[in-house]
This record gives structure tokens, C-alpha cells and sequence, in this order.
């Protein structure tokens, strides 16, 4: 089941893309995101797309590898292109009982589900060049400003950190308390709803116990290694801005700029 | 001179009552003297709940005593001015390899302890790749510890320690879950850690086999030192150490049979040769 | 009672390029009461075999047949066959759930259909057979020590009274008292209900001690299935297998080299101070 998620799973290249520095990335993928709401015309999603296009042909990442990020959100966008086919209002082309699908409705949906897919495409796009662990770097470097705010930016990024560490082992010990409870006879896998949830009680209280005792060995051992809290922290891999960053960021920059022109003159 | 100096050590866990929402003292450490010698190699054993675990992480100030003092190269665990001192001074590697580790890649998991303590980026590769060499992981250094085995897992551990260049590594049951393959490459780098760079090593184990080889040996019971000696000495008691949860080598354990039932043999034998040394003299005697 | 695997093979991520191998063809025939020992190198298919032989891995070639019926083939309840194989995983202490032991051992009884105070009757007996006293019936799990705690664990496994009990690595972390006490109870298991144990183990002196016939398994494939001392005088071959043979033999074979015509074949304690006093004369 976790074999489908291309969300978060890094996928090795030695593209141009992969290089950069992830705050780049991360600002880039930021305003990419947000120029998809900047218009309500489908004209917006032409530049868009040639965006997007150009960063998957640049990363090296196989195409068939970047659509299979979208697998999982599918039923998302069903469920949203339903609601947006037959809760808007407008001229009805088909009507029956208490719904009605308009062709505002229709125009709608469609709009919505090439906007979902740009979206998803492109943040899957980070992940796929990005290691979780420069990610987190980036977030924090990037961030760093927020601290002025009193907000503990290090320590969410560490907690990010440690969190994509733990899940593959968390998954792992999943499945051996699954299959230890299956062989003293337990059933996840047939009965109602109810039955089901009460099944996932012999599997979901050992595993928070490991959980819980993992995550106290871990501030034990990171304790052990002197871990205080940034102050006075040194990195191994500080973020150093290269040439090819700043050129990217003109690149973003130049995009953005298409975009606002383009959504003030209505395009 | 003397790097680890615990003295009359007494401890006890608060534990809470779920009931009457009192909280008892549990006592784990009773009084837990011993001193270690820079360039030693020291083996602590002891049964499950021992307190052998307790004994270990009051080395490393995670833990501090509610009497008596524990000394690391001379700073006192209690004064929170040497915390991150003796911290740097005396590692320590826990049981579990997967709930240590921090990072995803092995190379900046050796890098988390100099980072914390604030070294030099240049200076933190130079460590990081010293101490991977070390421990024969160098080859490993940009794959996800995820992917390796126990042993490989614990000899990342003992690199992240190396790379905070300690005088001291305290290691709790280091090898109770690893294969015999793995447990034989861990003792292999500890004792040419101790032997090549000095790094005193108090290695915390119930398993027998692995001490042999240690200068000094100190057996726990119930929170409190109960023998201490060369492996010889403490082997050579086999009928006291199977009543503490413990058992001896099978050679040593031979050797004991044997002479119960009348040969004459020296006691604590540790290895095969010497077993076979021992019974020459019988040799030429015709049965 | 007969449990058989006939040209058993498994595949991981089967069809794909990174398809492996963990099991290649593994003929193995269990009966009644024996006293097995499994033993492999990390990563040689042991673990892979036993989660076939109650069904929870599913063979990409071959068959396993309980009772001459295949376990794959439709219609047979596997869930059913769990209760007659118990499977004993690693540290199954981390299995623990319930708010007291006795409830906790009662799982697997209930899963079987059985009513509450049967139940409760076969918990109490596979907790007598795992040495816990009846004091800590009513205690959290959770509270126990960690020798306890896998020893209620196996009760659970126990109580569904498996014709075949299956151990991985069931020591695996205690002290050596708690190894003698974990062993010594399997072994009166065995000797007592009848039934048959298989004991997956990296001591080959826990194996040597215990056990009357042992599995080695090698890269999926398997390499000897025989009497202890026939399987341990292959001393070479089991070296190039990552294993080795029980300390005792390697004294032996020390004693046998230094000109003491020892037996080679010992492999316990016993045996070889049995072999030794045969051959030297105490000065009394």
C-alpha cells in the first residue's frame, strides 16, 4: 500500500534540478503553487504547464514515475469534480431529481481537476529531487526569519527530520505486530466497519507502546551526544547559495512576473 | 590516572502507584563503587534488572545520583556546568541500534554529535570519515542505516560516538540484539579502538563470551558490585555466577565438571589450549 | 499430524528486477513430537520458511500440506490452521495488549471460537506451562519484567494448543537465567502436551543442548535435516554457512589435536566430560 505514494519518495538523478540549493526549490514550488490560483481562465494553465513540463524534462525523472504520484489523490479529485458538477449554479443542460449539472458546472470541474493535477505534479516534483533530509535543511535555513517570532524553527525541522526516519521502521513494525496477532488467530480483514475498528486494537496498542519507547530511547541517545538545541549548533552540510541557484531564482521570478501580467489583464 | 571514578553510588527510581497516586522510590543502584583506569577495557555484567543499565547512564550525566559521587575525568556528574563536558569525555552507545540513530544518511548521523558540540564544518568531515574508517563503514557512508544490519547499524553508532573524539565509551548491552556475526565485528572494533587510539571502553553485556578478552571485569547483583577481578579470577566461579542468572564459557564450564569429578585442573580456564595444557599431565598415564 | 512443504519457493517483489529468492525449492516433512532445531545465517530464508508453515506468507511456487491438504487451495481456513501452528515471533513480547495478563493470553483461545471460561481454563494452563505464577494473573503486561513478558507472550501463543509450536529466536536479549528458564520451559512443553516444537536459534549450543534433529537452512535452500551430532560433524560447511558448531565440539577437536583420543562427536557439556573421563585416569 505505501509502494503507490511517490509523495515524499526521493528519486535519484544527476540533473541540474536535484543540484540546486532546496531553498530555491522550495520558493520555487511555493509560488509555482500559488500562480495556479491566480487566474479563472484556462489560458493561466498554458504557462503553467510549459513550467512544469520544463522542470520534469530537467530533473530526469521518468515521466511514468512522476504520474504515479497522482494514483493516491484520484479519489480526491472525484470527489471534487462531483461537488463542482453538480453544486454549481447556472444554465442547466441536465436535470433530474435535486441535482442539476450546468455547463458552468462542468467547466468547473474540469478547471479543478487540471488544477489538482499541475498542483500535485509539481509538489511531487520537490519531493522526487529533494532529499527529506535537505528538505527539512531548507525549510529551516529558509524559515529562519520566523524565529524572530518565537517560532521554534529548528525544532520543527528536526522533528521532520526524525519523523521520516522513524516511518519505514514504524511500517515495518506495523506489519510484524499484524502478522504476530494473525498467527494467535486475529482477522483484520473480514466484518463490518465496526468489527474492523475493533480489530485494529490488538495492532495499534503495541504499536504506541514501541512508539512511546522508541521515542524516549531516542532523546535519550540524542541527549547522550550532546544535543542542546540549536545554540551553538554547527552544520556538516551548511546551504550555500551557488551561481546556478541565483540564475534559478530569476528563472521563478520571471515566471511569476508572466503570471501577475497575464491574471491583471485578464487573460 | 583514573577516568571513570563512581563512588558509593545510590540511586532509585520514582515510580507512581496507579492506585493510591503515591510515588515510591524503587531503588536500582545501592551503594556502586568502581574506578576505571584511562586505556582500559572494562566489562560490567549482570542479569536483567540488575541495575547494570542504571550504573551506565549515571556515566554520562543522563542520569545523576541521589548519593554519592561519580567522577568523569575528574568533573562530578551533579554540577550542570560539566553536563556537555562529560558528555564529550564519555560516550555512550544503547541496545537498540534503530533507536539511536537521527538522520537518514550515515554519514550525517556521525556528523550529529560534532555538530552539537559545534565543530568546524571542515573539521566535522575530517572526523566523520576517520571515524567511519574506524569502524570498517566507510564504503556506507551515503546509504540509509534503514537498509543495514544490526551489527553494521550498532558500528554506525559507535562511529557517531568516535566522531566526538571521547576519551571514554560507556556501551549498555551493545550486542544483546545482534546476530553472532554481528556481535563478533562490534567486539572486534571496541578492542581495536581500545588498543590502537587508548579509548577507555566499559562494556555493559550479560553474555560471557564476549568478556574474555576485558583487563577487569565487575559483576552486579541487585544494585550493588558483587565480584570483581581479571575474567580469570571471576570465572573461576562458576556455582556463584550461575546463581546470579549468569553462566561461564562452555570450555570453563568443562574444565568445572571435570574437576568435580576428580581431575585435577587449575580454576578459571578461559580457553581450549589452555584446557588441553592443563590435562598433559595425564597423557601418558594408561587408562 | 503431518506438516509438509513440497519444492517451496518464495519471491520477493516477484516479476520485477529486484525479484529475490528467499526460499528455492524446501522439501521439509514435520511430524508428531519432535524437537527441531532451525538454524540459518541472518537472511538465509529461516524466518521466511516459518511464516509459511502457518500460512501467513502465501508460496510463489510450491505447497505446503497439513494433513495432506493443501493450505493454499480454496476453502481451507488458515485461520484455522494458525491455532494448530503457533507461531512464536521475535520479541513477542511487543505484542502484548491487554489491560491484564490473563486477558492478553486469552486472544488467541477467543479467536478460535472458544467460549470465555474455556478460554480462561486453557489461558491458566499454558500460563502454568510458562511459569507464571497466578499472582500476576490480574496485573498489567505492561508492569512485568522482560523475561516474564515473553514468557506470557508464548503462553498466548501456547493457549490455542498448537500441535506444532514455533519459536523465533525465543532467548533472543536475556540474561542467561532467563534463557535456562525460557528453554527448560519449551522443553517440558515438548515432553508434556506431546507436541512438536521447532526452535529457531543463532546458539548452536542451545540447539545442542535441547534439540533432536536439526534444519539448516542456506541461501533458501536446505542444507542438512538431521541428527544434531551428524549435522554438527560437518564442521567446515557449516563455517562457510556463517554458522558453527557448539563450542564443546571445538574444544574436542582442540583435545583431539593435543593427542587425547577424545570423542569429536560431543557436543554438550555432559557428553564431552563423559568422553574426557573414558580417557584419563584421576589421580585419587
Amino acid at each position: 500500500m505505501f509502494k503507490d505514494i511517490t509523495l515524499g519518495q526521493y528519486y535519484k538523478t544527476d540533473s541540474v534540478i536535484h543540484m540546486l540549493d532546496p531553498r530555491v526549490k522550495l520558493a520555487g514550488t511555493l509560488i509555482y503553487i500559488i500562480t495556479l490560483f491566480l487566474g479563472k481562465s484556462f489560458f493561466m494553465f498554458i504557462p503553467a504547464a510549459v513550467f512544469l513540463v520544463s522542470m520534469i524534462i530537467l530533473s530526469k525523472v521518468p515521466v511514468s514515475y512522476v504520474l504515479r504520484g497522482i494514483k493516491p489523490i484520484i479519489p480526491l479529485i472525484i470527489i471534487s469534480s462531483v461537488f463542482n458538477l453538480i453544486l454549481t449554479p447556472g444554465n442547466v443542460l441536465v436535470g433530474f431529481w435535486i441535482i442539476n449539472i450546468t455547463s458552468e458546472g462542468i467547466y468547473m470541474a474540469v478547471f479543478m481537476i487540471v488544477r489538482l493535477l499541475l498542483l500535485i505534479t509539481g509538489a511531487s516534483i520537490l519531493t522526487l529531487t529533494t532529499t527529506p533530509t535537505k528538505l527539512t535543511d531548507g525549510m529551516e535555513m529558509g524559515l529562519r526569519f520566523l524565529k524572530v517570532f518565537k517560532v521554534p524553527v529548528h525544532e520543527i525541522a528536526m522533528m521532520m527530520s526524525i519523523a521520516l526516519r522513524f516511518i519505514p521502521i514504524l511500517v515495518e513494525e506495523t506489519d510484524k505486530i499484524k502478522k504476530a496477532q494473525m498467527a494467535r488467530g486475529a482477522d483484520f480483514e473480514s466484518g463490518n466497519i465496526f468489527k474492523r475498528a475493533k480489530a485494529m486494537i490488538p495492532l495499534l496498542v503495541p504499536l504506541f507502546v514501541s512508539a512511546f519507547r522508541r521515542a524516549g530511547d531516542l532523546a535519550m541517545a540524542m541527549e547522550a551526544r550532546c544535543y542542546h538545541g540549536s545554540e551553538g549548533r554547527t552544520r556538516m552540510k551548511p546551504l550555500i547559495y551557488a551561481r546556478r541557484d541565483y540564475i534559478a531564482y530569476a528563472i521563478v521570478l520571471g515566471y511569476l512576473g508572466l503570471m501577475i501580467v497575464m491574471a491583471v489583464f485578464g487573460v | 590516572m583514573s577516568i571513570v571514578k563512581a563512588e558509593n553510588v545510590i540511586y532509585s527510581y520514582k515510580r507512581k502507584d496507579d492506585e493510591t497516586e503515591e510515588t515510591k522510590p524503587v531503588s536500582a543502584l545501592a551503594g556502586v563503587s568502581l574506578d576505571a583506569s584511562e586505556g582500559e577495557f572494562i566489562a560490567v555484567l549482570g542479569h536483567n534488572g540488575s541495575g547494570k543499565s542504571t550504573f551506565a547512564k549515571q556515566l554520562n550525566a543522563l542520569l545523576v545520583p541521589d548519593e554519592g559521587t561519580v567522577f568523569i575525568d575528574g568533573m562530578d556528574t551533579k554540577e550542570d556546568k560539566y553536563t556537555l563536558d562529560i558528555r564529550k569525555t564519555a560516550g555512550m552507545v544503547f541496545q537498540n541500534p534503530d533507536n539511536q540513530m537521527v538522520a537518514s544518511v550515515v554519514e550525517e548521523e556521525v556528523g550529529f554529535g560534532p555538530e552539537n558540540m559545534g565543530v568546524p564544518t571542515e573539521e566535522i568531515w575530517e572526523r566523520v570519515e576517520r571515524a567511519l574508517s574506524s569502524v570498517g563503514m566507510y564504503a556506507y557512508r551515503e546509504s540509509n542505516p534503514s537498509r543495514l544490519s544490526g551489527g553494521q547499524k550498532q558500528r554506525i553508532a559507535i562511529a557517531g560516538i568516535l566522531a566526538m573524539e571521547p576519551k571514554c565509551i560507556v556501551l549498555d548491552e551493545p550486542t544483546a540484539m545482534l546476530d553472532p556475526k554481528g556481535r563478533i565485528d562490534v567486539l572486534e572494533v571496541l578492542h581495536k579502538m581500545n588498543k590502537e587510539q587508548g579509548v577507555t571502553i566499559i562494556f555493559i553485556t550479560h553474555n560471557m563470551e564476549e568478556v574474555t578478552g576485558a583487563d577487569r571485569i565487575f559483576v552486579m547483583d541487585k544494585g550493588k558490585i558483587v565480584m570483581n577481578g581479571t575474567p580469570r579470577e571471576v570465572f573461576s566461579k562458576v556455582e556463584e555466577l550461575r546463581d546470579l542468572k549468569l553462566d561461564v564459557p562452555k570450555v570453563t564450564k568443562l574444565a568445572h565438571e571435570l574437576k568435580k569429578r576428580g581431575v585435577i585442573l587449575p580454576d578459571g580456564i578461559l580457553t581450549s589450549d589452555e584446557l588441553a595444557e592443563a590435562l598433559k599431565h595425564y597423557q601418558n598415564t594408561p587408562v | 499430524m503431518e506438516l509438509k512443504t513440497q519444492n517451496l519457493v518464495y519471491e520477493y517483489d516477484s516479476g520485477t528486477d529486484y525479484a529475490k529468492r528467499a526460499l528455492d525449492g524446501v522439501d521439509i516433512t514435520i511430524g508428531k513430537n519432535e524437537f527441531i532445531g532451525l538454524i540459518g545465517h541472518t537472511g538465509s530464508g529461516k524466518s521466511t520458511l516459518i511464516q509459511h508453515l502457518n500460512g501467513l506468507l502465501k508460496a510463489t511456487e510450491g505447497q505446503v500440506l497439513w494433513n495432506g491438504r493443501d493450505i493454499y487451495s480454496a476453502g481451507f481456513d488458515r485461520r484455522e490452521l494458525r491455532g494448530h501452528v503457533g507461531l512464536v515471533f521475535q520479541y513477542p513480547e511487543y505484542q502484548l495488549f491487554e489491560t491484564t495478563v490473563l486477558k492478553d493470553v486469552c486472544f488467541g483461545p477467543k479467536n478460535r471460537g472458544l467460549s470465555e471460561e474455556d478460554a480462561i481454563c486453557r489461558a491458566r494452563e499454558a500460563l502454568t506451562l510458562t511459569g507464571i505464577d497466578e499472582k500476576y494473573y490480574e496485573s498489567s503486561p505492561f508492569d512485568l519484567s522482560g523475561g516474564q513478558k515473553r514468557r506470557v507472550a508464548i503462553a498466548g501463543v501456547l493457549a490455542m494448543q498448537p500441535e506444532i509450536l514455533i519459536l523465533d529466536e525465543p532467548t533472543a536479549g536475556l540474561d542467561p537465567g532467563g534463557r535456562d528458564e525460557i528453554l527448560g520451559r519449551v522443553a517440558g512443553i515438548q515432553r508434556e502436551t506431546g507436541s512438536t516444537v521447532i526452535l529457531v536459534s543463532h546458539s548452536m549450543d542451545d540447539i545442542a543442548e535441547y534439540v533432536d534433529r536439526i534444519i539448516v537452512i542456506d541461501k533458501g535452500c536446505i542444507a542438512f535435516d538431521d541428527v544434531p551430532v551428524r549435522v554438527f560433524s560437518h564442521v567446515e560447511e557449516l563455517e562457510k554457512m556463517g554458522l558453527s558448531a557448539p563450542q564443546i565440539t571445538y574444544v574436542m577437536h582442540t583435545l583431539k589435536n593435543a593427542g587425547f583420543n577424545v570423542d569429536t562427536d560431543a557436543i554438550t557439556v555432559k557428553e564431552a566430560v563423559d568422553s574426557i573421563m573414558g580417557q584419563i585416569r584421576p589421580h585419587f
